[in-house]
């Protein structure tokens, strides 16, 4: 019962900050003032409200394998080193979570523009002979929000990758597995988890990204975020109000698929043989 | 099958200033069963792991069946291994943790499925072939560790402490299963302990560690009635040992005791007389040069053996054991009593 009871202020919080809010993104989607499904027919009849819709997919997609493929060989090497040198690295990849998003997406802007760090560099050293254009790119966006989404996955692998026990990696080595074996029989399956949590993550995050596509994207790479906070300037609430529902359903729906496709995959693993 | 030989020559293993094994030889034969006994840190481990291939050794050499080792991976080595944690796949079923060594050989699927079955018959787990290790209780785990350890038939088992984990009932009954599996197996067992009754009751020979040094290496019968310093005589049962005064023409005094017994040993410095061996001399037995007197401090009751701690005029104090059997009345606490032993029964005591 007192258990109960010291729940209570969590589940208040969680109501006030959480369910009140969508409640009412709910309540402005659909009714308007009475029950309205138009901005779903405005969001779905309109090409280019799909077009954002699919380039968010695409993109949060994009950036969180990039991160899984990026992030998860270096937490590997981080958990491979002396565990007195561990937390050291981790406070490296951690640095930048310090910084502001906005302040390190200005800081792209410095390092790609056409008076950016790289293009003067290579117009110094002769390779080429006029700027580039990288900023305002798709390439831009894929940049800075790995950047920015990659110590999160990181630090979700090694987290998963310490509660490994080593001495089973010297049990698959002593049975015979080389060391590549070892790797994919034991270490891969066994922090496959956290690999797949991680990865997700980044997927809902970048969903709902905002700022990296504004400030350092082209015109094409615009996110649902984008147009929502735009609908938002223009106070048209409901109709933002429905973008949100949109990306709110279409992230819920690919993490139960994700993570159902997963659980089978493991389960299939374990029953294989 | 055929156990294999091996050898360590010269092994020494250090970690930057520590040394964890120094100038370590050790020749065991196919189808022996040594244990290495020594307390926590003197460097049972570090042997068992640089024989497996985990690490390299400072200097020296390890030879399996002749065959150096340095450079061959563990994979490479064909060697079981138990662990203490038993180091199960979690994220495998018992069958499959059990077949995985056979799986890494490319053994054909229908000779794994016979042979795990066997396997898990043999540690008696036939029925718990599916399950996935965390549901099972800890000696479960332990035999489905040593299952998984001799499905390959391997020539050579190490077993690092994998049954201190267990209580008292469960790691008796597992000591017989392993030695069971020992003999139908006839691998050669590399077997690591600091539990001395363990040692004892498993081992055709026992090297006791200390420091990184293997002391002394013997049969446990050998080891138990002739150990060869004070450290090994303490380590192994219980003992009492005493001091030689300066060793002459094979005689030597005994300043506690007040006697004089023969030593052969020109080296010796100490005996180490074991309780048991100490006996009551009753009556009016002639009071010959061998007999000396104490009194009875303290006495344990256990049946068919009474423990007395005898406080001698010099005031040591020594353990004597005596069975009841032999004795109308053994001396009582407080009463004088007077002792003897036959002087080939103290082994005498190198200088540490
Ligand atoms: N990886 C290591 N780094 C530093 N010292 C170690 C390492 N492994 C073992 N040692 C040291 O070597 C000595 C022997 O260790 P170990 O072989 O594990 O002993 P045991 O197994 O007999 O308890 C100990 O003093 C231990 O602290
Ligand atoms: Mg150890």
């Amino acid at each position: 019962m007192s258990k109960r009871l010291t729940l209570l202020p969590g589940i208040a919080l969680i109501l006030i900050l959480f369910l009140i809010p969508v409640g009412i993104v709910f309540q402005q989607g659909l009714f308007d003032p009475a029950f309205t499904i138009e901005h779903f027919t405005r969001f779905a009849t309109r090409g280019a409200y799909m077009r954002i819709f699919w380039n968010t997919l695409q993109v949060s997609a994009v950036v969180a394998l990039a991160c899984l493929l990026i992030g998860y060989p270096i937490a590997y090497f981080i958990v491979r080193q002396p565990t007195a040198r561990r937390p050291f690295l981790m406070f490296l990849v951690l640095v930048p979570m310090w910084m502001s998003i906005l302040a390190r997406t200005y800081a792209w802007m410095v390092v790609l523009g056409k008076e950016g760090i790289i293009n003067q560099t290579l117009i110094a050293l002769g390779i080429i002979d006029t700027p580039i254009q990288m900023l305002f790119t798709t390439g831009a966006v894929y940049v800075g929000m790995v950047q920015i989404m990659l110590p999160i996955l990181i630090v979700t692998c090694f987290s998963s990758m310490t509660e490994i026990d080593q001495s089973l990696l010297r049990a698959a080595r002593i049975m015979g597995a080389s060391p590549r074996k070892a790797f994919r029989e034991v270490f891969l399956p066994l922090s496959a988890e956290g690999a797949i949590t991680g990865t997700l993550i980044v997927f809902i995050l970048s969903m709902g990204f905002f700022i990296v596509p504004a400030l350092i994207g082209g015109r094409k790479d615009t996110m649902m975020a984008n147009v929502i906070s735009g609908q938002v300037s223009q106070t048209n609430w409901g109709f933002a109000a429905a973008l949100a529902i949109v990306l709110l359903a279409a992230t819920l729906l690919i993490l139960t698929l994700v993570r159902g496709a997963s659980a089978k995959l493991v389960h299939h693993h374990e029953e294989a043989h | 099958m055929q156990g294999s030989r091996i050898h360590f020559e010269k092994v020494t293993k250090s970690f930057g200033t520590a040394i964890a094994l120094s100038d370590f030889n050790l020749d065991i034969a196919p189808g022996e069963f040594v244990t290495l006994l020594g307390a926590s840190g003197s460097g049972k481990s570090t042997a068992l792991n640089i024989l497996a291939g985990f690490s390299d050794a400072t200097s020296g050499e390890v030879y399996i069946d002749g065959r150096p080792m340095t450079g061959v991976a563990p994979e490479n080595r064909n060697v079981g291994m138990v662990f203490q944690n038993f180091a199960l796949f979690p994220h495998k079923s018992v069958a499959e943790n059990v077949a995985f060594p056979l799986k890494m050989r490319k053994v054909p699927r229908a000779k794994i499925e016979r042979r795990v079955k066997a396997a898990l018959e043999m540690v008696r787990l036939g029925e718990f072939a599916a399950r996935k290790p965390a549901v099972l209780s800890g000696g479960q785990r332990q035999r489905v560790a040593l299952a998984r350890a001799v499905v390959f038939e391997p020539p050579v088992l190490l077993m690092d402490e994998c049954l201190s984990a267990l209580d008292l009932k469960l790691r008796e009954e597992l000591q017989d299963e392993i030695r069971r599996i020992h003999r139908e197996i006839g691998t050669t067992v590399l077997f690591v302990t600091h539990d001395q009754t363990e040692a004892l009751t498993m081992s055709d020979r026992i090297a006791i560690l200390e420091g990184g040094k293997i002391v002394q290496i013997d049969a446990p019968e050998a080891l138990y009635d002739r150990p060869r310093t004070r450290f090994v005589a303490d380590f192994i049962g219980q003992s009492n040992m005493f001091d030689l005064a300066t060793v002459q023409n094979g005689q030597a005094d005994v300043p506690d005791m007040g006697i004089t017994i023969p030593v052969v040993d020109a080296n010796a410095v100490a005996i180490s007389l074991r309780p048991e061996r100490i006996r009551v001399v009753l009556g009016d037995a002639p009071a010959d040069k061998s007999v000396f007197e104490g009194v009875v401090e303290d006495e344990t009751f256990f049946g068919p053996v009474v423990a007395q701690t005898v406080r001698l005029a010099s005031g040591r104090v020594l353990d004597v054991r005596s069975q009841r059997s032999g004795h109308d009345r053994l001396p009582h606490a407080g009463e004088t009593i007077r002792l003897a032993f036959d002087p080939a029964d103290a082994a005498p005591l190198a200088a540490d």
